[in-house]
């Protein structure tokens, strides 16, 4: 009875020894893994990818273009202001 | 005819490159342009926050830290409307996006959604010992090798693949609502939700399989809008929408481990 309790605690050492293992390698992939994002995150994407006429047109979607442009036609407008008008 | 009428009928000028498509909407020479180098600052940033509003909600437990989350949680959604905006099927934009926003409420975002994702990372711990940082590096690790297929190309977001990952993902957001509903209702959940069998663990599967899907729209957007030589607030923007996403993909690979450890 007592051969059989013990065998159990050792099943479970052993088996929180695996679990901490694989929390340990997996917290070792996953700072390579946040390490390699933000290092590639820095550069601009392939040819293959920008190069392209399917692409998504977001400016479509999300108008920071139009914030911008209508800027510029406020400078324009006034720009076209004529004293003699 | 006066000069100014003149201007508004014929336009300022007849030079097709200056006329042309390709040239309106870029940012005038004075206006500070975004970069990919400011929007990865900017992720670190906001990731910086939500890491530390985790931590705090992490250690100090209680009811108040419960009340601060949820209330985290809401002005998370609310600035993210307040950004993002909310379109709905045959009704459109019922908010339109407003990316000059982000400056001010991606640090909100970060810190409500840090809040909420600490208390729910501690209860999943205590269930689970060492199942956060299985689900973090996980989600690192999906995020990398997504970024890794669009650098290179092997993954292309196209029109159709916008719609596809825009309507499963409203389907995805809409079987959420629907079960909030039921849960108000019934006190149950939805048995794609809640079950740990095979069903559930499909379904689990699927959700985190579109948000990281979304993954690859949100470097599309950071892209193209360096590109386009987008104003400095869109670094602000494409790193919101990045965390964003990833924090909803660290949401559901945590509930996938949950599900695979509860069997």
């Amino acid at each position: 009875m007592a051969l059989y309790r013990d065998t159990e605690i050792i099943d479970e050492i052993k088996r929180q020894i695996a679990v901490s293992y694989l929390t340990i390698f997996t917290g070792l992939l996953g700072l390579f893994s946040a390490f390699i994002f933000f290092y590639l995150l820095r550069f601009k994407a392939s040819t293959k990818q920008t190069d392209r006429d399917n692409r998504i047109k977001w400016s479509k979607f999300i108008p920071y273009r139009n914030e911008t442009s209508k800027g510029d036609s406020e400078k324009e407008s006034q720009d076209a202001t004529f004293k003699n008008d | 005819m006066s000069r100014h009428q003149a201007l508004n009928s014929f336009g300022r000028s007849g030079n097709p490159i200056i006329r042309s498509a390709a040239f309106q909407g870029t940012v005038s020479t004075n206006e500070e342009r975004m970069s990919l180098e400011g929007a990865v600052n900017k992720t670190g940033i906001l990731l910086f926050l939500t890491v530390m509003a985790a931590a705090v909600s992490w250690n100090f437990q209680g009811p108040l830290m419960s009340i601060i989350s949820s209330l985290g949680m809401f002005v998370a959604f609310i600035s993210g409307i307040m950004t993002f905006g909310f379109y709905f099927f045959f009704v459109g934009w019922i908010v339109e996006p407003r990316p000059h926003n982000a400056p001010k409420t991606a640090p909100i975002y970060a810190v409500g959604m840090g809040f909420f994702i600490g208390l729910l990372s501690q209860q999943a711990e205590n269930l689970y010992p060492g199942i956060v940082i299985q689900a973090v590096s996980l989600t690192f690790f999906v995020a990398a090798s997504l970024l890794l297929a669009y650098k290179t190309g092997l993954i292309k977001p196209t029109q159709n693949f916008l719609l596809m990952i825009f309507a499963a993902t409203m389907g995805i957001f809409l079987t959420y609502i629907a079960n909030l509903v039921y849960f108000a209702f019934t006190g149950n959940y939805f048995f794609v939700l809640s079950d740990t069998g095979p069903v559930g663990i499909l379904f689990s599967l699927f959700v985190v399989g579109i948000a990281a899907l979304n993954l690859v729209l949100d470097f599309d957007i950071i892209e193209q809008a360096d590109e386009q030589g987008a104003p400095k607030y869109m670094e602000w923007f494409g790193a919101m929408a990045l965390m964003a996403t990833l924090i909803w993909l660290y949401i559901e690979i945590l509930r996938l481990l949950m599900k695979l450890r509860g069997r």
